[in-house]
């Protein structure tokens, strides 16, 4: 479990969605880029964030070795019964995608989307959690929805036991 | 598959009953009778002019193995067997000497002690309610062979219902405590204890309508198998209770045999396991064919809870199936994981763009 202090809240990822990115991550030179959305849940009693689930790429998703693009619709529609099977405690939260460098950095183009994201998405959290999953390294930025500011919050290795 | 270890373990903590060594109260209540009975042969035998005979107590029952649990209706029960050394050959009639503790004590609880087929029994009360019993089983020994021998019968038993008949209460302490080692033997002891848990909290609590606790714990020397998981979040091997209790249930169960009741014409289950010590007898024998099947179809209810409990995701639904209906109020149902966490609205989100710049 990762646990970062964003202003007055904790943010927690949940191991097994940072082995998920692990497994996905392009170690061979003809592995694609994948992503998808991170899902989570607020605690009752702290406000604090947990990270709990993400979507995988789908097919009708966008893949190759430099871009990935995740379709709106099909994404959405697993957020919506993701949403129902956790008794509605489950919202979006964000975005992970993999790059196929040792140490991830984001790309003009990222940071563009996820501007996007903090702007156009529809969701009980006032900021988002960003992952990108480099070979070696990954990180975690989060964007605030009111201010755009993105900040680096988190960068580790993977647990190299799994 | 839930882990539901911490909550069987807490549920072990609260039902364990603590041993002599740690319990004060219980051991002085015991060290009070002993040395009472002591005074009191020495006493008898003087005025009936008789050499007085050494006595030796054995401690017996969930005490001495370690094996106890607090009782539902708070009557603690106290074994204790009375060794003297005398013979059997001269002491024919097999009550003479259950009345002589009898007499004893007397005058040391409000209720009159009892002489029951296999004991004496002693009540203490607290505000009218029985406190705990101390079963003064009584041996004595014999000529011929190195046995002890248990004296049966109540006082007014027909002449052919009071005789002494061989026992090996230390051989039975041994076996016991002899049949598993270290992490196993620990598992095993929560096990037996969660099974008599089971038992309290659904066997009505008079006569022989439940199974009795010995029977139970020697089937489990034979039928229990320690059981671990693997916890991949910690990479370690750990102790898996629920696995442990559900695979020894399945045992039991098939110890049964169907066998017709001519009288009733009915199947019923039936079950047979002699005691691994003299004097080698069904510990089962008290059951009716009845009694028996209900036995059985409540092992099976059993099962089911506990294959439904392992399948569950969630601590907390899986916990809900066995509490309260199986172990009682003292298993604890851990909250629900979606009760951790806040309702919220439907979120959504737009389409996502990610691209590495094509360093070439």
């Amino acid at each position: 479990m990762i646990k970062v202090k964003y202003r007055n809240n904790e943010i927690l990822v949940e191991e097994h969605v940072i082995e998920v990115i692990q497994r996905l991550r392009q170690e061979d030179p003809t592995d694609y880029e994948s992503g998808g959305m991170l899902i989570g849940s607020v605690l009752t009693n702290s406000n604090d964030v947990v990270i709990r689930d993400y979507t995988l790429p789908l097919m009708s998703d966008y893949k190759s070795r430099h871009r990935f693009i995740r379709k709106k619709q099909s994404h959405n529609a697993i957020l919506q019964q993701k949403w129902e099977d956790s008794n509605k405690t489950v919202m979006y939260l964000g975005e992970w995608h993999t790059h196929p460098e040792m140490d991830p950095h984001y790309s003009p183009q990222d940071i563009k989307n996820w501007r996007k994201l903090l702007d156009k998405s529809n969701t009980f959290s006032d900021y988002l959690v960003f992952i990108i999953g480099g070979i070696e390294i990954y990180k975690v930025w989060i964007g605030c929805r009111r201010t755009k500011d993105i900040v680096l919050v988190y960068k580790g290795a993977y647990n190299e036991n799994i | 598959m839930a882990d539901i270890q911490k909550q069987f373990e807490e549920f072990h903590d609260e039902i364990k009953l603590k041993r002599f060594k740690e319990n004060k109260e219980l051991r002085e209540k015991r060290d009070i009778i002993t040395n009472k009975i002591k005074k009191g042969v020495k006493t008898k035998f003087e005025e009936m002019e008789k050499d007085v005979p050494s006595l030796e107590f054995i401690d017996q029952g969930s005490y001495a193995v370690d094996l106890g649990i607090i009782p539902e209706d708070k009557d603690y029960d106290i074994d204790e067997g009375v060794v003297f050394d005398l013979y059997k050959e001269d002491y024919t009639d097999s009550l003479e000497l259950k009345k002589i503790i009898r007499d004893i004590l007397k005058s040391h609880t409000t209720t009159i002690p009892k002489i029951k087929n296999p004991c004496v029994t002693i009540t203490y009360s607290l505000d009218d309610e029985p406190a705990y019993h101390v079963d003064l089983p009584v041996y004595v020994k014999s000529k011929y062979d190195d046995h002890l021998y248990l004296a049966w019968g109540k006082e007014f038993s027909n002449k052919e219902n009071k005789y002494w008949d061989p026992a090996d209460p230390e051989g039975l302490n041994n076996y016991i405590k002899n049949s598993f080692a270290d992490d196993a033997k620990k598992q095993f002891k929560r096990v037996v204890r969660y099974m008599k848990k089971w038992k309290d909290v659904c066997f009505e609590s008079s006569g022989s309508s439940r199974p009795p606790s010995v029977g139970i714990t020697i089937l489990a020397t034979e039928l229990f198998s320690y059981k671990q998981s693997y916890d991949s979040l910690s990479s370690k091997y750990k102790d898996d209770d629920l696995n442990a209790l559900k695979d020894f249930v399945s045992n039991l169960k098939r110890k049964f045999f169907l066998k017709w009741d001519h009288e009733l014409e009915k199947n019923f289950y039936i079950i047979e396991y002699d005691l691994p010590v003299q004097p080698y007898t069904n510990v089962f024998s008290k059951m009716t064919n009845t009694q028996m099947d209900t036995f059985y179809q409540k092992l099976n209810e059993f099962e089911n809870a506990l294959t439904e409990a392992g399948g569950k995701s969630d601590p907390h639904e899986a916990c809900k199936v066995l509490s309260p209906k199986y172990f009682g109020e003292a298993f604890p149902i851990p909250e629900s994981k979606e009760a951790r966490y806040k309702k919220v609205a439907l979120s959504s989100a737009p389409s996502s763009s990610s691209a590495k710049e094509n360093l070439l």
